[in-house]
């Protein structure tokens, strides 16, 4: 969100609290931005929609207890959807479903309505969701929100209640570790093509 | 920002997501919260913290009522726990005063030998034979509380009652004729005229000895 969008957007939150339509308007400047964020963290669209659904219930449900201003309810926003995303993947039977389910997706192509995503573009990203679903839980959150959100180190620890310094360690940390499981990746690769040949 | 940093943003923003938006659920999502936002309670009309406060002071305050009250009700109902004038209104005062002093008792021992003797009372009064000769026949109980207990016993006691104590004596082995279950026993026989209870025959088995004969 642009310094223009939020200076717009000044006031739209106390005027949400008593007025039906502020409170559309609250919602629709949000919702891209936190779709976009679950469907970039979960194996399909239905999972996404569920997810960001239940963000925006959370939000609408605990509204009159939010106190802060309109970056403040963004990333009130965002620290919802972290935690309602990683209760998702917290449920290991539903994990594996999800994660059964990626590892399908990489062997099949997948249509959607929108534009078919080539196979090697979807075989990276499955990839990359296999590999953040390694990290704990917050550095997933972390990671995410810096690389699928673009939000900065301050951001970030506004919406974990983190020092910004703590983010930053954590964020190398995790890097570190998605390094390593790329590097193992790559080996294994070449390995079968070895095999293969 | 490191080099590793810059090499990871930029493969995040090679990769194309299939995250574009459904109107149609977002649509179906905004109506869902509006649906929401009337069902909860507008901010105009919200509880001021100090009502709050106080409301949430009052159910604490109820919760520890109801509390006390449920202790108090299973304080009544299971925990027998002597009057505390016991003693004082018994028409056996001078009885019982004279059992405690025997035994010595004070403090918390004291407390535990009225509770008994409380027990026991009820057990006279309610005429339970069954209870009295389990008391008679425990020697966790003073002896002197058990004689009393005897004595009253021995003046409702039946020849059902007296069964159970000429059971209890075999039993037990009671030999000693100022034992409770004795003392009871004899009690029941004098008022029932009865004869007293004749010791067993001795053993008959053969001796080792013997079989050899």
């Amino acid at each position: 969100m642009t310094g223009t969008q939020q200076a717009s957007s000044a006031g739209l939150i106390e005027a949400a609290r008593t007025d039906k339509s502020a409170f559309s308007a609250l919602f629709r400047q949000h919702y891209d931005e936190i779709y976009r964020y679950c469907a970039r963290r979960l194996p399909d669209r239905g999972t996404a929609e569920d997810v960001t659904s239940q963000v925006f219930l959370k939000m609408v449900r605990n509204f009159d207890n939010f106190t802060g201003d309109e970056t403040g309810f963004r990333c009130w926003l965002f620290r919802i959807a972290c935690n309602e995303v990683n209760s998702f993947y917290r449920t290991s039977a539903r994990h594996s479903r999800a994660m059964d389910k990626l590892r399908q997706q990489a062997k099949e192509p997948r249509q959607t309505p929108e534009e078919k995503i080539d196979d090697e573009n979807q075989a990276k990203i499955d990839f990359l969701r296999t590999a953040l679903g390694q990290l704990k839980s917050d550095h997933q959150d972390i990671v995410t929100l810096r690389y699928f959100q673009g939000l900065n180190s301050e951001q970030i620890g506004e919406v974990m209640h983190m020092n910004p310094a703590t983010v930053r360690s954590q964020l190398s940390r995790s890097l570190k570790k998605l390094k390593k499981l790329y590097r193992l990746r790559q080996q294994q690769t070449a390995e079968e093509l070895f095999d293969y040949e | 920002m490191s080099n590793d940093e810059k090499k990871f943003e930029h493969y995040v923003n090679s990769l194309r997501f299939d995250d574009a938006p459904s109107k149609e659920h977002q649509d179906k999502l905004e109506q869902q919260l509006l649906e929401a936002y009337d069902q909860r309670q507008p901010a105009g009309d919200a509880v001021e913290p100090v009502s709050l406060y106080m409301r949430k002071l009052s159910i604490a305050a109820g919760f520890l009522i109801a509390c006390g009250v449920l202790f108090w009700g299973i304080d009544k109902a299971f925990i027998t726990r002597p009057h505390p004038d016991f003693i004082a209104n018994h028409p056996e005062r001078d009885t019982l005063e004279q059992i405690i002093e025997n035994e010595q008792a004070a403090g918390a021992e004291r407390k535990n030998l009225i509770a008994e003797m409380s027990d026991i009372w009820k057990m006279i009064r309610n005429e339970d034979a069954d209870a009295l000769v389990s008391v008679l026949g425990s020697d966790s109980i003073a002896r002197s509380v058990r004689l009393w207990a005897a004595g009253h016993l021995g003046q409702f006691g039946n020849q059902q009652a007296l069964d159970m104590l000429d059971s209890a004596i075999l039993n037990l082995g009671v030999t000693d004729p100022n034992d409770p279950l004795k003392v009871a026993a004899s009690e029941i026989r004098k008022r029932l005229n009865l004869p007293e209870m004749q010791a067993p025959a001795k053993s008959e088995t053969p001796s080792l000895e013997s079989l050899d004969e």
